[in-house]
């Protein structure tokens, strides 16, 4: 759970300052689908993604490479919590 | 936000999609057209010899240009202001520009038919060099054009030389067909232009960037042409004299994939394609997106104008300008 | 403009030129001063051509800025001195300053946003007064097409933009506003608009200036203190906007602080009806519109004493206006977009293109709804074009506004174009809430999606306890 909190916290910092988004961990609470607090356009998810991937160190496969992915939230999470190919 | 969430959009707000009304027709002559070209042109391309072929695609220029003749004075005018060029001149290009657009619809036939050596000769290549230069660098390619009469048939030259060519291109039935089109030709015509089309990338996808960027990945070869008014990333640009909206997402992919843009033309030259190929942009490198793209993007529309200027009458959009 | 200060210096040495607080300051006075911080910005770097940013309060200091500039050839870019780091590293975005002059509790701000310590000038008014040997002005003749100074524009057409000024431009537009203005030596104009703002710059420095005036400053507009600059210093003049006389008649001043106005005029927004007649009832004096842009400088003010709605005057001297439908001009009478060609418009907005990119013709389409009457008068409605372009689509602001105003919680809202970290323009929502009530962003865009296309809803939002508007009239910008 520790683990939980300390990886929405890096992607908020994604977020903010990768996209300039301005979203609190308040916004976050209770939402399962970021794009109910923040429409992203197209561009906007891709920038996410590659800032994720910079972030944790990872590189998302080409079937995780869908918007879904990256608004379920949860499984976001979960799965940068615990990403399939960990910084070398 | 999509170009189908726009499309959607303006249907819900009754925005026209392009200039024209949103009210479609019940008949268009667009319909009587595409009916044509649909079914009893593609079975007589099927089956007629070489030679009457030719003979059809003369016959039908006079008629063609008869029945674009609005067009071509509304196309000649914006010649002459944007190339710019002599009302003579301009006249003179505003035909070759329909001829441009029949040409394309008997090179797309003839393929679409299976019988690619009844339309243009081979194409004329140049360039090609950087395109291997590029993707040696191993993370794609993207390539940009403006929309071009012969860019379809370049990617189709290039993918039979063993490249890997995706393009991004709206999916959408034009709105110069009217609602018997919309309905009775719509799903033919949309199998159409996929079949006649490389493999294509829709930019209604809602998954369009992060698919561009996995093929990118994978070292293909994705094409794009950001010079369509409609898009969630346009900016307002000088654009031949006068100022139209350019789509900045390919300087927004290159900065973030960090591949090559490299400018592609394509023009037929009589029955010739030419393709051209030029050394990637060079990219102004900028801090932060933003900043990034108030540096690139005058890089950017200074050559997609090139290119118009450079083979007037291969643009399709003058009528749109 | 040096020239003729020097002129007017010769002339009446003892002339005031300007009161702050308890002390005068003549015009040699002034002039010795501007020169003085004329040779430190020598001795930093600026040059002719150079650009020289001022994050000053309306103060002595900002106008001995604007002076040594001038007489200097370098641009003035006058900051809104209560500017934070995003805002900061917008400018710098687009102009790398020779020189920043600003307060010394300020330099840090600008050498956080990444500005050499070496280019600060902290602004130390003691030592300007004491400098010897003394540094006079040289009134070298800069051309007409000289750039004097970069202002930037409040973006009621979207995001802001910087227009930059000439020395002709200015100068001859304060001479056309003179003349119908009665602006003449000897009258004392109370500058309460910041210099940062077209209107405070032209109206309440340059155009007083220019002819022989004086200036009694206010650093800061408040109510109180301005009827008291009023009274003490017999102002007679008053350039300001309907927010600043909104707060005067709401502080009930009393008619006799306010005695020695002959003549107040108003900018930035329009003048309620209810305000003007509310300020003739109480002290007998007419407010009269003034219309403009930072782009135009002054084309219209009012004569009259009374005006049709929506009236804001006739044409300067040396203005021309029409009125455009899509690319023809429309008769007398008829509404389309006002735009405005003279030797006041602007030539351009640095950093973007050389030339205005909205011109007919040499006429500069304002963005703004009008009309001529008959008489040459010209008539404001509205605004052409309100619209939020997103990615080709226009977003009307009022309507989201709208719907994000019926959402039970919501007091306030304004809805405006804000500029992404891409460059794009997106919608941007400011909210205050009622007092005690919480609510999320995920409620707002809920709601908005539930009324609205995609498009339409908010990419920022803003959480304020309430929305401001600054003495100018302007609602100032969000900055993300």
């Amino acid at each position: 759970m520790a683990a939980s909190t300390q990886t929405t916290s890096r992607i908020l910092r994604v977020l903010n300052d990768g996209l300039g988004a301005n979203v609190t961990d308040e916004d976050l609470r209770g939402v399962s689908r970021l794009d109910d607090i923040l429409p992203l356009d197209s561009i906007a998810v891709l920038e996410f993604a590659i800032a994720l991937e910079s972030e944790f160190g990872i590189q998302f496969a080409g079937e995780q490479m869908k918007r879904e992915f990256f608004n379920d939230f949860a499984s976001l999470t979960k799965f940068l919590d615990a990403p399939p190919n960990p910084p070398q | 936000m999509t170009s189908r969430e726009i499309s959607l959009a303006r249907q819900q707000t009754g925005e026209p999609l392009f200039l024209r009304s949103p009210v479609r027709p019940w008949f268009a002559v667009k319909d009587l057209m595409w009916l044509a070209y649909l079914y009893p042109l593609r079975w007589l391309a099927r089956v007629c010899s070489d030679r009457f072929w030719f003979g059809l695609q003369r016959l039908a220029d006079p008629l063609y240009r008869w029945i674009h003749r609005e067009p071509i004075r509304a196309a000649a005018r914006r010649m002459a202001a944007g190339v710019p060029a002599s009302p003579e001149a301009a006249a003179a290009l505003a035909k070759l520009y329909i001829r441009n657009a029949l040409q394309r619809g008997f090179d797309d036939l003839a393929f679409g038919c299976g019988r690619p050596d009844a339309g243009s000769h081979p194409p004329l290549i140049t360039g090609l060099e950087h395109l291997e230069r590029a993707a040696q660098l191993g993370r794609g390619v993207v390539t940009f054009s403006v929309h071009s009469f012969a860019t379809r048939s370049a990617h189709r030259a290039l993918r039979s030389m063993g490249y890997p060519v995706v393009v991004v291109r709206a999916r959408t039935i034009p709105v110069s067909f009217g609602r018997f089109g919309q309905w009775a030709l719509g799903g033919a015509y949309t199998r159409c232009l996929q079949n006649l089309a490389v493999e294509s990338i829709s930019n209604d996808d809602p998954n369009v960037t992060l698919e561009i960027a996995r093929r990118l990945r994978a070292g293909w070869l994705v094409h794009i042409a950001p010079d369509s008014r409609v898009s969630a990333t346009s900016h307002l640009v000088p654009f031949l004299g006068t100022e139209r909206r350019i789509s900045s997402g390919i300087l927004d992919i290159a900065r973030i994939c960090r591949c090559p843009l490299l400018p592609l033309s394509a023009a037929y030259d009589g029955p010739r394609l030419r393709i051209g190929l030029l050394p990637p942009l060079e990219l102004h490198p900028a801090p932060g997106a933003e900043a990034h793209t108030r540096a690139n993007l005058p890089l950017l529309s200074a050559e997609l104008e090139r290119q118009i200027r450079a083979n007037p009458a291969q643009w399709e959009m003058w009528v749109d300008l | 403009m040096i020239r003729r200060l020097l002129e007017i210096a010769r002339r009446g040495p003892s002339n005031p030129a300007i009161i702050t607080g308890d002390s005068t300051y003549s015009y040699p006075q002034l002039l010795s001063i501007a020169g003085n911080l004329q040779r430190q910005l020598r001795l930093q770097g600026a040059q002719p051509g150079s650009v020289v940013a001022t994050a000053l309060p309306i103060g002595l200091e900002a106008i001995a800025a604007f002076l040594a500039c001038a007489d200097l050839g370098a641009v003035f870019l006058p900051v809104n001195p209560s500017w934070r780091g995003a805002e900061i590293k917008w400018i710098l975005d687009r102009i790398q300053p020779a020189v920043v002059l600003t307060s010394p509790d300020h330099a840090a701000l600008w050498t956080n946003s990444g500005v050499s310590p070496d280019r600060l000038l902290p602004l130390d008014l003691e030592a300007l007064l004491n400098n010897a040997p003394p540094a006079p002005l040289t009134g070298h003749p800069w051309p007409d097409d000289h750039p004097v100074v970069h202002l930037m524009s409040s973006g009621s057409t979207g995001r802001p933009k910087i227009v930059s000024r000439t020395n002709g431009g200015l100068l001859q537009a304060a001479d056309a506003v003179a003349s119908v203005t009665g602006m003449v030596p000897g009258r004392r104009v109370l500058a309460s608009v910041p210099f940062h703002h077209g209107h405070g710059l032209s109206n309440n420095l340059v155009l007083p200036l220019s002819v022989g005036a004086t200036l009694v400053l206010l650093p800061r507009f408040e109510p109180l203190l301005a009827a008291k600059a009023i009274e003490q210093h017999a102002v007679d003049l008053l350039w300001s906007s309907p927010v600043a006389y909104g707060l005067l008649a709401d502080a009930e001043v009393p008619a006799s602080a306010l005695a020695s106005l002959r003549s107040c005029f108003t900018g930035s927004a329009a003048l309620p009806r209810k305000l003007a007649e509310a300020w003739k009832d109480r002290y007998g004096i007419t407010i009269r519109n003034i219309y403009g842009s930072v782009e135009t400088g002054i084309a219209a003010i009012q004569r009259e004493d009374s005006v049709p709605a929506y009236c804001v005057g006739s044409l300067v001297p040396g203005i021309e206006a029409v009125i455009l439908d899509r690319d023809a001009a429309l008769p007398a009478g008829e509404s389309g977009e006002v735009a405005i060609k003279g030797a006041s418009v602007a030539a351009g907005y640095v950093g973007e293109s050389e030339l205005f990119p909205r011109l007919w013709n040499g006429f500069l389409r304002t963005g703004d709804l009008g009309r001529l009457d008959e008489q040459g008068r010209l008539y404001i409605l509205g605004r052409v074009v309100p619209w939020i372009n997103i990615g080709g689509l226009k977003v009307d602001p009022a309507e989201v506004q709208r719907v994000i105003a019926s959402l039970d919680g919501v007091r306030e809202c304004s809805v405006e174009a804000e500029t992404n970290p891409r460059g794009l323009d997106v919608v941007a929502a400011t909210i205050a809430l009622e007092p005690g009530l919480t609510l999320s962003r995920a409620n707002i865009i809920g709601h908005c999606r539930a009324h609205m296309a995609e498009y339409k809803i908010p990419r920022v939002i803003k959480f304020i306890s309430e929305l401001t508007t600054d003495v100018s009239g302007k609602r100032p910008k969000p900055w993300s």
